[in-house]
C-alpha cells in the first residue's frame, strides 16, 4: 500500500542493495506466533491435572514466562524501533483515496443502492472516475457530485 | 581453598549416597534429577527459583513465629535466601524444565542449596554434616504442591507487571500518532478491499484501544482491576 513510512533501520538483503524491510513488525508477528503455541501448551497442560496433583507446572510456568517476556520486550522493541519513527506518505494515501470507486457510498443516499453500484460498475470496467461515469449515466449532476462526493464528510456522524 | 580443585563431595538422600561437585551447594536429589533429565537445554526460569526463594523465607519466618524452628536456623534460612534473590548463586540451579511435572526436584534444588549455604552461614559444612536439613528445615510444613504453584503465581505476577508497562508505552506512543495523523483522510479497506473512507488517526486510536483493553485484561488477571 505504501502509505506509511518505517524507520529504516538495517540493510536488508544479503543480495539486494539497498533493500529495507519491515523487521521489527516481523519480529513481533513472529513472537506472537509462540505466544499463542505457548497458550496452547498452558492450556494442554492446565487440562491435563491428574486426580490430586497437576504434573504439567513446570512447562506451563516456563511457556508463560517466556510469553511475557517476549511480549514485554517485543513491545518495547516495536515501540522504540518502529512505531516511534512511522510517518504518514500523505500524498499517497490522497492518491489511493481518490483513485478508490468506494467513495461512491456517498452517493446512496442520494440516488439509491442500484443506482451508485451502476456508476461504481462502469467506473471500474471502463477504468474511468466515479465523477466521468456518475455524469455518463446522468445520475447526478456535476456540482451534486462534488456537493456529496466528499471523503472528508465520510469519516464519523453527520453533524 | 579453591573447591572446584577438589573433585566432588559424597551426598545422600533417602536413595543413597551420590557424587556431586564439590564447589556446588545443590545435594543428593539435584544432582539425581541433573543426571536422569538430560532434555534439551531450558532451564527452569530464574524468576521461579527466585520465587521459591521468597517462599522459602517467609516459611522460615512463620516457622520461627510458631516455634517449630530454632532462631539461630530461621535466620540463617532467612540469610541464604536473601543471597538467592539477590542473585549470588544462579548458578547453583542447574535443572532442566523437562523435569517431574511437579516441580518437586526444583524445589529440593531451592531447599538443598539454602540448607547448605545457610549451614555455611552458621559455621557449618556444606554436605553430610550440615547444620540444617533440606527437607526437615528448609521444607519445613511445605509440599511442592504448595510452594511450588505459589511460587509460580509470584514469578508470573511479576512478569505480567513488566507487560502492562511495555504495552503503556506502546499505546502511549500509538497514541501520539493517532493525534498527529487526525487530519489525514484516507481510504478504509475490509476484506483488504477499499470500503469507506477514514482517517489515518483513527485507524491508529484502534491499534492503541486494542493495547488498553489488553491492559485491562491483564490488570484484571493480577486482581487489580
Amino acid at each position: 500500500m505504501g502509505e506509511l513510512r518505517i524507520p529504516e533501520n538495517e540493510p536488508g538483503s544479503s543480495i539486494m542493495p539497498g533493500k529495507v524491510n519491515p523487521t521489527q513488525a516481523e519480529a513481533l508477528t513472529m513472537l506472537c506466533a509462540q505466544v499463542m503455541a505457548n497458550d496452547v501448551a498452558v492450556n494442554i497442560g492446565g487440562a491435563s491435572g491428574h486426580l490430586e496433583l497437576n504434573v504439567y507446572k513446570p512447562l506451563i510456568i516456563n511457556a508463560a514466562l517466556q510469553s511475557a517476556r517476549l511480549l514485554a520486550d517485543g513491545c518495547h522493541s516495536f515501540e522504540e524501533h518502529c512505531v516511534r519513527g512511522i510517518e504518514a506518505d500523505v500524498e499517497r494515501m490522497r492518491e489511493l483515496l481518490e483513485r478508490s470507486l468506494m467513495l461512491v457510498t456517498a452517493l446512496s443516499p442520494h440516488i439509491g443502492y442500484d443506482r451508485a453500484a451502476e456508476i461504481a460498475k462502469k467506473a471500474h470496467r471502463e477504468g474511468s472516475t466515479l465523477r466521468a461515469a456518475a455524469l455518463a449515466l446522468g445520475y447526478v449532476s456535476a456540482a451534486d457530485f462534488d456537493r456529496w462526493v466528499q471523503a472528508q464528510s465520510m469519516i464519523g456522524p453527520t453533524p | 581453598m579453591n573447591a572446584a580443585m577438589s573433585g566432588t563431595r559424597t551426598e545422600k538422600d533417602s536413595f543413597g549416597p551420590i557424587e556431586v561437585p564439590a564447589d556446588r551447594l545443590w545435594g543428593a536429589q539435584t544432582e539425581r534429577s541433573r543426571r536422569f533429565f538430560r532434555i534439551s537445554s531450558e532451564r527452569m526460569p530464574l524468576p521461579v527459583v527466585h520465587a521459591l526463594a521468597r517462599v522459602k523465607k517467609a516459611a522460615a519466618k512463620a516457622n520461627l513465629e510458631l516455634g517449630l524452628l530454632d532462631a539461630e536456623k530461621a535466620h540463617a534460612i532467612q540469610r541464604a535466601a536473601d543471597e538467592v534473590l539477590a542473585g549470588k548463586h544462579d548458578d547453583e540451579f542447574p535443572l532442566s524444565v523437562w523435569q517431574t511435572g511437579s516441580g518437586t526436584q526444583t524445589n529440593m534444588n531451592v531447599n538443598e542449596v539454602l540448607a547448605n549455604r545457610a549451614s555455611e552461614l552458621m559455621g557449618g559444612e556444606r554436605g553430610q554434616k550440615r547444620l540444617v536439613h533440606p527437607n526437615d528445615d528448609v521444607n519445613m510444613g511445605q509440599s511442592s504442591n504448595d510452594v511450588f504453584p505459589t511460587a509460580m503465581h509470584i514469578a508470573a505476577s511479576l512478569a505480567v507487571d513488566d507487560v502492562v508497562a511495555a504495552a503503556e508505552i506502546l499505546k502511549n506512543t500509538l497514541t501520539q500518532k493517532s493525534e498527529a495523523f487526525a487530519s489525514i483522510v484516507k481510504i478504509g479497506r475490509t476484506h483488504l478491499q477499499d470500503a469507506t473512507p477514514l482517517t489515518l488517526g483513527q485507524e491508529f486510536s484502534g491499534y492503541a484501544a486494542q493495547l488498553e483493553h489488553a491492559q485491562q485484561a491483564m490488570n484484571s488477571a493480577l486482581g487489580l482491576g
